[in-house]
């Protein structure tokens, strides 16, 4: 038996949701909302790193318990996967020469340009 | 002639590999954030193909040297994040076409996108979804500054309670899960 995600509002399609929530409320107004929304995604994937870090530590424990009887289990895939974005894997990729602050601040610089290029049209 | 690549689509997002994004992220950046200038430059003052800016041009408003530039100017091409026209000389002197560069507004939206899903690790339809939302974020901002932007704020406010709302609401369920043990 394999659950994946155990609460459906974490799983990756309610992520997908709760993003396009996020963004539609400031759809129709100003151009600040954008940054509100993105501000708030980082709320969330703050949120899923907590969470995921939950479901890690349950699964090592429950493989641990398992650790005899592995073909109850097999292998169990990490839920931070998905969770995680890219954030950490591009820290991998370039070993520590990324992090998620510097996603972050180039998204906030693109932002910015995308205003600039609003207010001056 | 417009310069029409487009490297980085939301309809290729599910064959992007980490170093896709490692790609991107590498040509915003150099040392003294000349390219993130030059994409403010012509953010203000060059967002079509009428108002594209010349290499020189550039080079002065940035204040690094006309070779600088051009490799500058490559790296954001190459993401896609400016375009690049070809247009005939005026006069006779000087060589036959001269290079202009405009910021691509709609890829950058679609870069930031792509970012804002990628970060979250989410599918295709959610980075559609995101590009559209972002991109109506910006056709109704050019609306507002057009008729005044006091409503706007007051919605923004009404909206911004409605979201704060929403997030508490998340919170209360996690403080639920941990009160009863985390996850299962």
């Amino acid at each position: 038996m394999r659950n994946y995600y155990y609460y459906s509002w974490f799983y990756p399609a309610s992520i997908a949701d709760i993003a396009s929530k996020a963004f539609r409320p400031f759809t129709d107004y100003a151009i600040s909302g954008l940054n509100i929304a993105q501000n708030n995604m980082d709320a969330y994937i703050d949120m899923s790193k907590t969470y995921s870090g939950l479901v890690e530590d349950n699964i090592n424990e429950t493989t641990q318990i398992a650790q005899h009887t592995p073909n109850m289990f097999g292998a169990i895939p990490k839920a931070s996967i998905t969770a995680n974005g890219i954030g950490n894997a591009v820290s991998d990729v370039e070993d520590g020469e990324y992090d998620l602050f510097v996603l972050k601040k180039l998204r906030a610089d693109l932002t910015e340009i995308l205003h600039i290029a609003l207010s001056s049209a | 002639m417009p310069d029409d690549f487009k490297p980085y689509s939301i309809d290729d997002y599910d064959k992007f590999t980490m170093e896709d994004y490692s790609v991107i992220l590498k040509a915003f950046t150099d040392e003294n954030n000349k390219r993130l200038q030059i994409m403010r430059y012509l953010a203000k003052e060059a967002k079509d193909e009428q108002s594209a800016k010349e290499r020189v041009e550039i080079a002065n408003r940035i204040g690094v040297s006309v070779v600088d530039t051009l490799e500058h100017c490559n790296a954001l091409r190459n993401i896609g994040a400016i375009r690049q026209i070809r247009s005939e000389r005026r006069g006779d002197r000087g060589p036959k076409e001269r290079i202009k560069y405009y910021l691509a507004v709609e890829d950058v939206i679609e870069i930031l996108a792509l970012l804002n899903a990628a970060m979250l690790g989410l599918d295709k339809n959610a980075a559609k979804r995101i590009k559209q939302a972002i991109t109506k974020i910006f056709n109704r901002s050019r609306h507002k500054i057009r008729y005044g932007i006091y409503s706007s704020i007051l919605r923004c406010r009404n909206r911004s309670l409605t979201l704060l709302q929403t997030s508490h609401t998340v919170t209360h369920r996690h403080k639920k899960i941990l009160s009863n043990g985390g996850p299962r």
